[in-house]
């Protein structure tokens, strides 16, 4: 198997995914299911392949990484999808999916890019895999949070409000996954699971948000604006997480997350 | 205003209290010296706060603030107070010497470590109180709340004990002795001899002038005084576990490159990790209940 055949089967593997999620719009419960998990097979054949045929996981380069991400997307998406029959899920993940696929086909020259020894670990993927997936989770909840803050007209309904918490209760769920790989990968690179490193601090900050909308929902079930204004400070504080401290003075000298 | 039942602002105002408090120890004693509770001192610390907190709950139903601290209601503001402190360390570069007072040495600021404090004597209250009334619902609530307890509060009062050394080798030479971070040197009842440095590098990439390392690592032989001798190659990512201590690639002669004869190993022991570990095993399983269990459930249309 090569990088040569992985637009065949990312193609077919996309084409069921996005029939799933099309049909998860009409309620055809059994058929996406179906779809969905044919086009992981499809997906994970070529994963497959490639590990044979290089006598290693595929997880060294960035390109390989992301073949992981879009995998582990439509995954993630079924998951949710059979447990809570949000329609809106896979058509969610797909495009997530696509669009690494698309990196990696678009800028294959990354396949053979260089990776330090520190990020040569089987800790690499499952890190990064996991808080992309609970950045989007919560990048829904904040979609949602502007949406009933801004655009909506009268009254929140209960099902709105279940919705965002889903979203959140899942994304945090996925970002203490990320944080605490995180802390077990750096304990074996490092011999320190938490140093207090800008994006550690950054990570704790976002964590602890989302901590205050779930504890503020519990106590204050009927302060809906609140809440819904603890979500966007809490995505402003992820973003600030993701990328914005690579423009923060504070953080550009000291920390090692900054590439 | 502290007209029963307790909101949120007099949880804020509580934490503001602390606030002023921590203020004043900072001015009064200056600032937290992590390094006084070293073993035994965190040891009886420790057991002075759970007693505490098992005070407080005995005494829930004859002081209403301890009955209030089990409520969300006082947790919110709890995390707030942890959170905001939290950011200005964030934003504030933390340094070891110099930079802005107090803000640039966020771990050693009382007002940061009284909010963490309060947060976890919180946190201790409620995990009694469900391990008290325990039945299998309350399993999710107490992965999540006593994780977060056993790894916050052992990594905190654990930190004096870690110890961290760096020990220099030279190919073909043993070493039993290594260093710490003031410099101070150490006699160890083992001794590490280096057979080999390897670095291997990438081939030269398009666009970039050095050459990226690609790996590095020691292969050693370690002796122990009990006579045992265990060969090893230590790379980066693949520690060597031995006594208890932990053996990490750390460094080597970067002018030499990869010609380097010089390896610098990393000793690192921490006798409060298992406890940690327990803590984040935890709070992972606790992440997995929050999605099946804690998540509050859609009402579900037949189809």
């Amino acid at each position: 198997m090569t990088w040569d055949l992985f637009i065949w089967f990312a193609a077919v593997a996309v084409l069921f995914w996005a029939a799933g999620a099309v049909l998860a719009w009409k309620d055809r419960r059994a058929l996406t299911l179906a779809l969905t998990s044919v086009g992981l097979l499809v997906f994970f054949a070529f994963i497959l392949g490639m590990w044979i045929s290089l006598e290693r996981p595929p997880l060294r380069t960035q390109g390989e990484t992301r073949l992981w991400y879009s995998f582990f997307l439509p995954l993630c998406g079924i998951i949710v999808y059979s447990r809570w029959r949000y329609k809106w899920i896979l058509s969610f993940t797909t495009v997530l999916a696509l669009v690494f696929i698309c990196v990696n086909l678009f800028k294959p020259e990354i396949h053979n890019k260089t990776l330090m020894p520190a990020l040569q670990s089987a800790w690499f993927a499952p890190h990064v895999i996991v808080y992309m997936l609970s950045y989007a989770l919560l990048g829904a909840a904040t979609l949602m949070a502007i949406y009933l803050l801004v655009f909506r007209k009268g009254q929140v309904t209960a099902d709105e409000m279940l919705m965002a918490d889903n979203l959140v209760y899942v994304g945090i769920a996925f970002l203490t996954f990320g944080m605490l790989f995180g802390a077990l990968w750096a304990k074996q690179v490092w011999g320190t699971y938490w140093g207090w490193d800008p994006k550690e601090t950054w990570a704790a900050i976002t964590w602890l948000c989302y901590l205050v909308y779930i504890h503020f929902r519990l106590a204050r079930p009927k302060d809906i604006r609140p809440a819904l204004w603890i979500l966007i400070f809490a995505y402003v504080c992820l973003q600030m997480c993701w990328w914005g401290i690579n423009y923060l003075q504070a953080a550009r000298a000291t920390s090692v997350h900054v590439y | 205003m502290w007209n029963k039942p307790w909101k949120l602002k007099e949880g804020f105002l509580i934490g503001g209290g602390l606030l002023v408090v921590g203020l004043l120890l900072q001015i009064a004693v200056g600032p937290v010296h992590w390094e006084r509770l070293a073993f035994p001192a965190n040891v009886i610390l420790l057991g002075i706060g759970l007693a505490a907190i098992a005070v407080m709950y005995a005494l829930r139903k004859k002081v209403y603030l301890f009955e209030w601290m089990m409520h969300t209601g006082a947790s919110v503001p709890a995390i707030c107070y942890a959170l905001g402190l939290t950011i200005v360390m964030g934003l504030v570069a933390q340094v070891d010497e110099g930079g802005i007072p107090w803000l640039s040495h966020m771990l050693t600021f009382w007002p940061f470590v009284l909010a963490y404090a309060w947060m976890m004597v919180i946190v201790g209250l409620v995990c009694l109180n469900h391990l008290l009334h325990f039945n299998l619902k309350e399993i999710p609530f107490l992965l999540n709340h006593l994780g977060v307890f056993l790894a916050l509060v052992c990594g905190a009062l654990g930190s004096p004990d870690k110890r961290e050394l760096l020990m220099t080798l030279e190919e073909g030479q043993t070493q039993s002795k290594a260093e710490d971070e003031s410099g101070k040197v150490y006699d160890l009842d083992l001794s590490v001899e280096l057979h080999d440095f390897i670095m291997e590098e990438y081939p030269l990439q398009p666009g970039m002038r050095m050459r990226m390392p690609k790996r590095f690592a020691s292969e050693v032989t370690v002796h122990t005084k009990q006579g045992k001798s265990v060969d090893a190659t230590i790379d980066v990512n693949k520690p060597l576990k031995l006594n208890g201590w932990v053996f990490y690639q750390y460094d080597y002669d970067s002018e030499a490159g990869t010609e380097s004869k010089v390896s610098v190993l990393q000793m690192v022991k921490d006798p409060w990790l298992p406890f940690v570990y327990a803590g984040i095993y935890m709070m992972l399983a606790g992440a997995v209940t929050l999605i099946f269990f804690m998540a509050p459930r859609p009402k579900r249309k037949e189809e």
